[in-house]
């Protein structure tokens, strides 16, 4: 922790709102993110990233500087979601097995038939949307791995610390997540592998 | 498990650079060869890549109405989380117990009407005896509480204002002045953050009319808005202690768990009781309530040496 963090971390346990502000200035964004890519929703993600905030805010007294204040912040934010996610609904889990099918709100992107031409802006997009549908069906235990080792870029030792889990956990789960990630959209879309295997060799990504 | 299969275990793990130095030879042999797993890596590249570019930028407005919300958890009396080590009187602390639980179910208008009044005291009694293991002195604990449950329920309803904040009397309390005094700090430190409508816990020593002769009970409390997930937190936590099997908690925990999610409990509070072994599993314990409820302020603890069993009250706004 810098001196600059830890200075704005004593302000703010002493109720200085500015100083909390600068304080998670650098982390909002991906607070709210983690929000949104958990519930889905914009409205529901502004409302509980800001609970999450200022649930940190009334509580950084207790912040001890044992973890990471980003690690500590997203472990608050993951658990209120969680929270509000058992509450709105009890079987919001979508597995693998019942698949994408079952879900009346999965809307398959369609993909062009043919090769779309030189715009790799419009592939991209189209496949960032694939991406993010495909991730709202995982299961809320696959999404939150994913939203922070892929969203967040944090290591397996600090997601294991977000979510107290062991370390050797969250590597399978990775795995799996992805895994599953990848059946619900080969699954559904018969074009994706050849769209990727093309993307990969035009970006000489392979 | 053939060749592959393994190294598509750590394909993810490889792409992350979380593989140990050897492992990463290893593989990147085998991907030079194979090219089933290096499509495999390729596929899953290209969704990490789709996944690194969600994110979103934060809506318009959303410093400005966090702001707002920021200055009004500022302002609001004090620390919102409050949390207290509660000192009682061995005679009383029965008592206690039973003043919180129902002064929580009142205000919660659980007891609203005279008429209703039993069915929630069943649930507790229920719920109450639910927990109780083979061990005698538990089974005793469990009974002894619904017991009083019920009691100081029906007398509630007889008596005092049903309504919201309501006079409880206590029945099993020796009145001296102090003791008196150190319940009404201790129900005004709960009622504050009840208002606050914030998570607390509270370990507070209580008294030797449990389990054991020698043994210490200890409560530990947590008012949330939503019990099954506390619950859910909880074993969590507990399975990731190292108690043997016959010690262990967790089976107490599921069922409580089960009882909340088939709704064959029907109140708004939940009471486990908890043992742990030693020490090392109880600091362990409030190492992890420390790290899984992280927007909770814990203050204090009492020593492990005092205690042999504690008791978890959760109640569910």
């Amino acid at each position: 922790m810098d001196s600059a963090e830890k200075n704005l971390i004593e302000l703010s346990a002493k109720g200085n709102v500015e100083a909390f502000e600068t304080l998670v200035q650098a982390h909002q964004k991906r607070v709210y993110n983690i929000a949104l890519r958990m519930t889905k929703d914009p409205d529901d993600a502004q409302e509980l990233s800001q609970d999450a905030l200022v649930r940190a805010f009334v509580a950084i007294k207790k912040f001890r500087g044992e973890s990471s204040f980003s690690t500590w912040l997203y472990r608050i934010t993951m658990n209120v979601c969680t929270d509000f996610l058992r509450k709105r609904n009890k079987a919001v889990v979508v597995s693998l097995e019942q698949g994408a099918a079952g879900n009346e709100n999965y809307n398959p992107v369609q993909l062009p038939e043919k090769s779309p031409g030189p715009d790799e802006l419009t592939e991209k997009k189209q496949l960032k949307e694939m991406v993010k549908q495909a991730m709202d069906l995982l299961s809320v235990e696959h999404r939150q791995v994913l939203i922070l080792r892929d969203l967040m870029d944090l290591t397996y030792k600090d997601i294991a610390n977000t979510l107290n889990v062991n370390e050797g956990t969250i590597k399978s789960r990775i795995n799996r997540a992805r895994d599953a990630l990848k059946h619900i959209i080969i699954d559904r879309e018969e074009l994706f592998k050849d769209y990727v295997v093309k993307l990969n060799r035009r970006e000489g990504n392979s | 498990m053939n060749r592959c299969d393994e190294y598509l275990e750590n394909l993810s793990a490889y792409l992350d650079s979380e593989l140990p130095e050897n492992s990463i030879k290893d593989i990147e042999e085998h991907l030079n060869k194979c090219e089933k797993c290096s499509e495999e890596l390729s596929i899953l590249k290209t969704i990490v890549s789709a996944l690194n570019e969600l994110e979103e930028e934060l809506p318009d407005g959303f410093e400005t109405s966090l702001h707002k919300r920021l200055e009004e958890a500022g302002t609001k009396s004090g620390v919102k989380i409050r949390f207290g080590k509660v000192r009682l009187f061995a005679q009383i602390a029965a008592g206690f117990v039973i003043v919180l639980c129902l002064g929580f179910a009142i205000r919660a208008g659980l007891m609203r009407t005279g008429g209703k009044t039993a069915a929630p005291a069943a649930d507790m009694a229920s719920v109450s005896s639910m927990q109780s293991t083979a061990e005698d002195g538990f089974e005793a604990a469990g009974a002894m509480s619904a017991r009083s449950v019920v009691t100081g329920t029906s007398r509630s309803s007889n008596g005092a204002d049903d309504d919201t904040g309501a006079e409880v009397e206590f029945y099993a309390a020796d009145k001296s002045a102090k003791k008196e005094e150190i319940i009404s700090e201790s129900m005004a430190e709960i009622q504050k953050a009840e208002d606050s409508g914030e998570m607390m816990i509270t370990f507070s020593d209580a008294a030797p009319y449990t389990f054991k002769k020698d043994g210490q009970d200890t409560l530990v409390k947590i008012t949330a808005d939503d019990a099954q997930s506390v619950l859910e937190r909880i074993i969590e936590i507990e399975t990731g202690l190292n108690q043997d099997e016959q010690h262990s908690n967790i089976a107490g925990l599921n069922k409580m768990l089960n009882a909340v999610n088939t709704e064959t409990y029907g109140g708004n509070q939940i009471e486990v009781k908890l043992l742990y072994v030693n020490d090392e599993t109880w600091n362990e314990f409030l190492t992890k309530m420390q790290v899984v409820f992280p927007e909770v302020y814990i203050e204090s603890a009492p020593k492990a040496e005092d205690i042999e069993y504690i008791r978890i009250e959760i109640i569910e706004e």
